[in-house]
């Protein structure tokens, strides 16, 4: 019977349930001290003084600290070098650090912050990414304000365009996306005079969480202890920035000598944590008469915030998917990440592909329309297939299932016999129909290829137990259960006696981060490395008893098979005891080869890709612009589901994630300061707008994956924003080029002629 | 540190009223909104063991709702679904069931956002307000008591008693809003609607003492008091509503904030009064 293949109940969902689970905002230490954060109330400013005067002076406050105080080297490292962990004399966000305040209770920390008086000299703020790039605007990065660019080139374009039947032209505008993952960024680090510290927390990286903290102490990696506590969800915010709140907390414990907890408020989340990067992108597609693609010309630009932080990479692969999962020959794609005085935009679920999907999602559909096409023949029409070459030059393998995707969607959404030609819709209430075509180039890719391997610890004990540790994470997204699955599915063991323990740095090998998509097939096929020598242990003292080659024998739950018997796994066990066979084992895994040529623009940039479809069906009120998203059909080549109820549970959360980007979510700055963070003014969806979500599974078996599995737990967001928009359009015959699809801005669409596409 | 109070009786609780001056707790959902961005009053004064401020009743030809009373329990209240479906209407909308079974009609009142789903019923109904204080009570119409966003008229040593809503017979009345999201909303544009439905001999109805309340669309709920002079008694053809709806238009005085643009508040209101007049029966 196979453990790996069905939905068997999560192992951490009774604790959750329960109340039990442990969060870091749970952890109470002796002396346990609170850490308050002083920010930047402007968008930029020179710092001239900080008087801490009136702040130590409250009661319960042990300390302020400022830059001046950090021992080690004052920076959060990551892509670039550039991020204070306090700033020094320039402040370049709403809401960036400048001082910490340690308190006896939150209270005490929290006043004190409130009472550090800080001088600035405001200073002009460069707020708008396409401005930032003017020839003499102020200079916040480098001599162009350009973070980093990259090029994907192949064939060439502006001949292709002159000799197309049709060229589509388009400018999109996509808006920030918060995270708003349910717990909020929290930690605890606890410094001891032996000369290293401990750091517990909320976080999808504990080795980045590592670095940073050891950078602003000054210590050896050894000496930076990071364990991860129970996540409460994280979808790329808890990538770079736990790094930024760990090195606070680790500063206020070193200077105090106390256990000390920086847990953000809400308010303080959305003001100063990492967001989806808002984007321009203009955006030219090329078609013959029967609507093959022929070629893609698009300039790609980032609103990358006051800090580099993850943009060059996530800005890689926007670019790496910026021709769209279609068969295209000419392509000139320039994409740039933009500094600004806002908030550091860095890793949200898609990773820089939900807005160049939202642009080449769209401009498939508008020629769709002018050449009178439907619009999922014209996607299989230039669909990639096993065999194809990409826009980069990767030529694909079997694991292809986009073309399976899409005419899932459009069987089970009944697209043939109810989708109408867009624009001729009557009444005040319409019904509209849309699709997507989505890929997603599954792990860190070329860009990250030094960070793509991961370690795993798994050990059997003779009661027929089982505990397991990886370097990477659960954060919620299922990862727990899936490896359990896994161990139990080798070694025989029961899943509900299978025990996770949380990663730990100095325990584990680094492993990279939790991010990409890639835990399934990193962390799967090292657990499975690890489960091979162990498996071996288990078969030799079976051919032992059973008196049969190793080879004959098949482990199976709870007991070993040969060709004329069976032992229990008890029987096994005891005989390893005896034995003393080594029932405990590392395992190692390194992703296959992937490049990249900077210089060409061209390369295989990732193992391998997972596909999707999406189709969405909207009512519109035409007289409001209230958008109602009816129902979803989502259809994802995940290679193999390894529990198909969390796959259809990640396929399920992203699309109604997807939705809140299509249709609601949005940051309001006003001179450079964020005017919505708080709970009841970014507006998330709840379940009340819900549509019904179709989940279809399809596996086409990735060679490389553990199963046969791809990692695909980003992809379900990724392509709901162009199809709802797509089904706008097929509603009302009104595009809307800008996200979110706000009644506000569909309103406009509808009663003023000029935005008429 | 605060001083707190929780006094069980209404007349212990206007006498800590004019001594203390304390800030007054019903529910708690909009202040400890407050208190969590850092208010601190002096006292306290919470309302929750006042059990003569809960429930409803029909007295005299009037709804009489104590100012405890959750949400919750008036959109499923009868006596308010017949005499008021409007004000049942909006207490069903407020926030979500967590929110509805917490806060309280008074405290929907007496925080005065100009986007308090009640408020607009309680207008269109020509409801008063019976507050008590040590000195005594006084009956105050609804719309006399809001002078600003978050500013009303009751003195420090008030407190709401009870929501006088009079309760006629064939009285039609509804409410319309228009949120961000279907949950957990505040309101762009509400709108309420009240009127006595003639229609002889099953013709066009016409529609006397007509009331239109319009709120999120000013600096408190205010009356569309042009379409309601349009309305009073004449056929309420597809014509009259049409005008009807540009007329409320023009009475509102709508702002560009974070959850809506004054264009769209303005053209919702015309959407929303003719929506309102079309499910007139
Ligand atoms: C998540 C959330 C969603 C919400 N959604 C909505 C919504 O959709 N629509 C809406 O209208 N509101 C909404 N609200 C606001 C709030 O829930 C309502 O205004 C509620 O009716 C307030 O009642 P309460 O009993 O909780 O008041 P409290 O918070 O206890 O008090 C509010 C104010 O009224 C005063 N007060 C209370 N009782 C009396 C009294 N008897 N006499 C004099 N003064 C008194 C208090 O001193 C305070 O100033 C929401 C709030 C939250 C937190």
């Amino acid at each position: 019977m196979a453990i790996v293949g069905t939905s068997v109940h999560r192992n951490d969902a009774w604790a959750k349930a329960r109340g039990a689970a442990k969060f870091t905002g749970d952890i109470r230490l002796p002396g346990m001290v609170e850490v308050a954060v002083v920010r930047s109330p402007h968008a930029r400013a020179r710092i001239l003084e900080i008087d801490t005067s009136r702040a130590s002076q409250i009661n319960g406050v042990l300390g302020v600290f400022t830059a001046r105080d950090i021992p080690g080297k004052n920076l959060v490292p990551l892509v670039f070098q550039d991020m204070p962990a306090l700033a020094m004399d320039e402040v370049r966000y709403h809401g960036e650090a400048v001082a910490l305040v340690v308190g006896d209770t939150r209270e005490a920390a929290w006043a004190g912050a409130r009472a550090v008086d800080v001088k600035y000299r405001v200073m002009d703020a460069i707020l708008d990414p396409i401005k930032a790039l003017d020839k003499d605007a102020d200079k916040l990065h480098g001599n162009d304000n350009v973070f980093r660019r990259w090029t994907v080139k192949k064939g060439n374009v502006d001949k292709a365009l002159q000799n197309a039947h049709l060229v589509v032209k388009g400018t999109y505008h996509t808006p920030y996306q918060e995270h708003l993952y349910l717990e909020p960024q929290s930690m605890v680090a606890w410094w001891s005079d032996e000369g290293y510290i401990e750091v517990h927390g909320s976080m999808q990286c504990p080795f980045y969480v590592r670095d940073a903290v050891a950078a602003v102490l000054g210590l050896d990696l050894s000496s930076v202890h990071v364990i991860q506590a129970t996540t409460g969800g994280g979808f790329g915010g808890k990538e770079d920035v736990p790094s930024t709140i760990a090195a606070h907390a680790a500063l206020a414990s070193f200077l105090t000598g106390r256990p000390a907890r920086l847990v953000l408020s809400r308010d303080e989340d959305i003001l100063v944590t990492s967001k989806r990067h808002p984007a321009v992108i203009e955006y030219e597609s090329g078609f013959d008469e029967q609507g093959r693609l022929l070629g893609v010309k698009a300039r790609y630009v980032m609103d990358a915030g006051a800090y580099a932080t993850l943009s060059p990479i996530v800005l890689w692969r926007g670019t790496m998917h910026a021709a769209g999962p279609y068969r295209v020959e000419h392509v000139d794609i320039e994409a740039l990440a933009v500094a600004t005085n806002k908030v550091p935009c860095g890793a949200y679920r898609g990773f820089g592909e939900p807005q160049i999907h939202f642009a080449f999602e769209s401009q498939m559909d508008i020629a769709a329309d002018k050449l009178g096409i439907d619009p999922i023949e014209m996607r299989l029409k230039n669909a990639l297939e096993p065999g194809d070459t990409t826009a980069t030059g990767q030529v694909l393998k079997k694991d292809v299932g986009l073309v399976q995707a899409l005419n899932a969607v459009r069987e089970a959404s009944s697209w043939d016999s109810r989708f109408e030609t867009p624009g001729r819709k009557q009444g005040t209430v319409r019904r509209g129909l849309g699709v997507s075509a989505v890929y997603y180039g599954v792990g860190l890719g070329a860009a990250g290829q030094a960070l793509d391997r991961a370690g795993a610890f798994v050990q059997v004990m003779y009661d027929g137990s089982a505990v397991f540790a990886v370097g990477t994470v659960e954060m919620g997204q299922g990862m727990v259960s899936q490896l359990s699955q896994v161990i139990a599915q080798e070694l025989g063991v029961s899943i509900e006696r299978v025990r996770a323990l949380p990663p730990d740095t100095n325990l584990l090998p680094d492993s990279g981060p939790t991010v990409a998509s890639r835990t399934t097939v990193m962390s799967g096929n090292a657990v499975l490395n690890a489960c091979a020598r162990i498996k071996q242990q288990l078969l030799e003292a079976t051919a032992g008893i059973l008196n049969e080659p190793v080879d004959a024998l098949t482990i199976e739950p709870g007991r070993v098979t040969g060709k004329n018997g069976a032992a229990t796994l008890d029987e096994v066990l005891h005989r390893c005891f005896l034995e003393r066979r080594d029932l405990a084992s590392t395992g190692w895994f390194k992703s296959p080869e992937t490049t990249w040529d900077e210089k060409k623009g061209q390369g295989s940039p990732y193992m391998t890709f997972a596909w999707a479809a999406n189709v969405v069906e909207v009512e519109v009120d035409t007289e409001t612009g209230v958008v109602t998203p009816i129902e979803i059909w989502a259809a994802h080549d995940v290679g193999k589901a390894i529990n198909p109820a969390q796959v259809r549970g990640q396929i399920i959360g992203g699309s109604l994630q997807g939705l809140g980007y299509g249709l609601m979510e949005e940051i309001i700055h006003k001179d450079g300061l964020m005017q919505n963070n708080r709970l009841s003014q970014y507006i998330v969806p709840t379940i009340g707008d819900a549509p019904k979500i179709n989940a279809i599974i399809i596996e086409t078996g990735f060679e490389h994956g553990p199963y046969g599995a791809k990692g695909f737990g980003e992809q379900p967001l990724i392509g709901i924003a162009p199809a709802l928009a797509n089904a706008v359009y097929n509603a009302t015959g009104k595009r809307v080029k800008t996200l979110p699809i706000t009644p506000e801005r569909l309103f406009a669409a509808l009663h003023d002629d000029k935005t008429v596409d | 540190m605060s001083e707190y109070f929780r006094p069980l009786t209404l007349g212990e609780a206007v006498n800590i009223l004019a001594d203390k001056h304390p800030k007054l707790v019903a529910g708690g959902t909009d202040m400890m909104v407050m208190v969590k961005s850092g208010y601190r009053p002096q006292a306290w004064m919470d309302l929750t063991a006042l059990e003569v401020l809960r429930g409803i009743s029909l007295a005299r030809n009037e709804l009489v709702i104590g100012a405890m009373t959750l949400h919750a329990e008036i959109a499923q209240d009868p006596l308010v679904q017949e005499y008021a479906r409007a004000l049942a209407d909006a207490a069903a909308k407020v926030g979500s069931p967590q929110i509805r079974n917490m806060g309280t009609i008074g405290g929907n009142i007496a925080n005065a956002s100009p986007a308090g789903d009640l408020l607009p019923p309680l207008y269109a109904l020509n409801a008063r307000l019976d507050l008590v204080s040590k000195s005594g009570r006084r009956i105050v119409p609804v719309n006399e008591v809001f002078t600003g966003p978050k500013r009303t008229s009751i003195r420090a040593d008030e407190l709401i008693g009870w929501i006088r809503v009079p309760a006629r017979d064939g009285l039609w009345s509804d409410y319309a809003r228009l949120g961000t999201r279907n949950a957990l909303s505040i309101s762009k544009v509400g709108v309420a609607l009240a009127a006595r439905v003639e229609r002889a001999g099953g013709g066009v109805a016409r529609l006397r003492d007509c009331m239109i309340a319009l709120g999120s669309v000013a600096p408190t709920v205010v009356y569309a008091e042009s379409a309601m002079d349009l309305l009073e008694g004449r056929q309420l053809t597809g014509e009259l509503v049409q005008q009807v709806a540009l007329a409320a238009q023009n009475d509102a005085r709508p702002i560009d904030d974070i959850r809506s643009t004054a264009a769209y508040r303005r053209a919702m209101v015309a959407v929303l009064v003719r929506r309102l007049l079309e499910r007139v029966e």
